[in-house]
């Protein structure tokens, strides 16, 4: 038989699993009811999307099984998130965010492993350079400044700085749990008329997309670009390195654009 | 360097080019004698506009105009597809592109050259 009436027939069913009516209805029961069997259920239907996303990274040397995981708090995530009032469809808006789950996986994985140990070991040095020349200076170092002071060329500055975000991820992962007796969120901060609200539409977006981010990381945040202080100033302010306030920003502002707007950059 | 001098890098509109355009903003910041701080709010500039500029380009490239002189950095990112009123678009990533550029750049405009829209932005070196 040709593949292609195959294939139609293929979707055909996976479409009809998909019930929209019984999508609908079990997201009413999982929200309004607050029915948690609902939701596992949810998760249940959707695995089929998991698993044709996930089939998609195959190539790329993870077994398939890790990236289902992966896949489903993605789409863990998109259940929690979605907005049954909204005419879209829940496999259009579940389908982003489960990509961008992977991606991220897959970026993360690879800017742990990938970082060479000098560059590793250059990356401390220009962190430890940084808090004394601005102690020394009483200002921001500049790069070159950094390199005399290290005895390297600026460039190796620069590349151990693009670096220094990279294979520092495990330890902001840990970052995570220990910042925990930190209450700080930024939601308290944010007016109804703020820039940073005016992105989303509605509150709920928001603070789902915040919710993502550590009480340190809203905090970084919050005095970027609300105070909108310096990172110098943020990291004498939370008692952390420059490079750390750097780390946390760039990690933020990606969690945000991928969970707020779309998928960012490498 | 003379002042003005103009560094012009274009890269196909995907992500993965980010780092590419990324490290080369960072080493012209570092020519125009900016401070770590500065140097790092280029960084960002770049990767947001990057992101704004592959969601607004039909594939094909994208091209950064860098131009340079002391204690500055200009740049002029397109040519983006679509109308040039950027300031009433209420799409969530204009308004994102909008919020984070405008913190970490001293300018931000969206603006026509030749018949196209770009993203022009100009950052000032802070204390040094």
């Amino acid at each position: 038989m040709p593949a292609g009436p195959t294939n139609r027939r293929r979707k055909q069913s996976r479409k009809l699993v998909w019930d929209k009516a019984l999508t609908r209805e079990l997201f009413v029961r999982y929200r309004v009811d607050g029915d948690e069997d609902a939701r596992d259920e949810l998760v249940e239907m959707y695995l089929n999307l998991v698993k044709y996303l996930a089939s998609r990274f195959r190539n790329r040397g993870e077994p398939i099984d890790d990236l289902v995981q992966v896949g489903t708090i993605g789409l863990i995530k998109a259940i929690d998130r979605f907005d049954v009032a909204r005419a879209v469809e829940f496999t259009t808006y579940a389908t982003p965010t489960i990509v961008g789950e992977l991606k991220r996986y897959f970026r993360d994985k690879g800017w742990a492993i990938k970082v060479p140990r000098r560059l590793q070991e250059l990356s401390f040095k220009v962190n430890q350079a940084i808090d004394a020349l601005t102690q020394r200076l009483q200002r921001t170092p500049l790069v070159p400044e950094i390199a005399e002071y290290l005895e390297v060329t600026p460039d190796d500055v620069l590349e151990a700085l693009e670096t220094s975000e990279a294979y520092n991820f495990v330890s902001l992962e840990s970052d995570r749990n220990t910042d925990g007796a930190e209450s700080f969120s930024i939601l308290e901060y944010v007016g109804k008329d703020d820039a940073l609200m005016a992105i989303v539409e509605d509150r709920t977006t928001l603070s789902a997309a915040l919710k993502l981010l550590t009480p340190q990381e809203q905090r970084v945040l919050y005095l970027r670009f609300f105070e909108g202080l310096t990172q110098t100033e943020i990291a004498k302010q939370m008692q952390i390195s420059q490079m750390q306030v750097s780390r946390l920003l760039r990690r933020t502002l990606r969690i945000l654009r991928e969970n707020l707007v779309s998928e960012g950059v490498e | 360097m003379t002042d003005n001098d103009r560094v012009v890098v274009s890269v196909p509109a995907h992500g993965e080019y980010a780092r590419t355009v990324r490290l080369a903003a960072a080493e012209l910041a570092v020519r125009a004698g900016m401070n770590i701080d500065d140097v790092d709010d280029v960084k960002l500039a770049v990767d947001e506009a990057f992101v704004y500029a592959c969601e607004r380009t039909d594939g094909g490239q994208v091209t950064f105009s860098f131009s340079l002189a002391e204690g500055s950095l200009g740049l002029l990112v397109g040519p983006l597809s679509g109308p040039c009123d950027d300031d009433d678009s209420t799409e969530p990533g204009d308004r994102y592109a909008r919020f984070i550029l405008e913190s970490v750049c001293d300018e931000y405009e969206i603006i026509d050259v030749d018949g196209s829209c770009h993203v022009r932005l100009l950052k000032l070196a802070g204390e040094a």
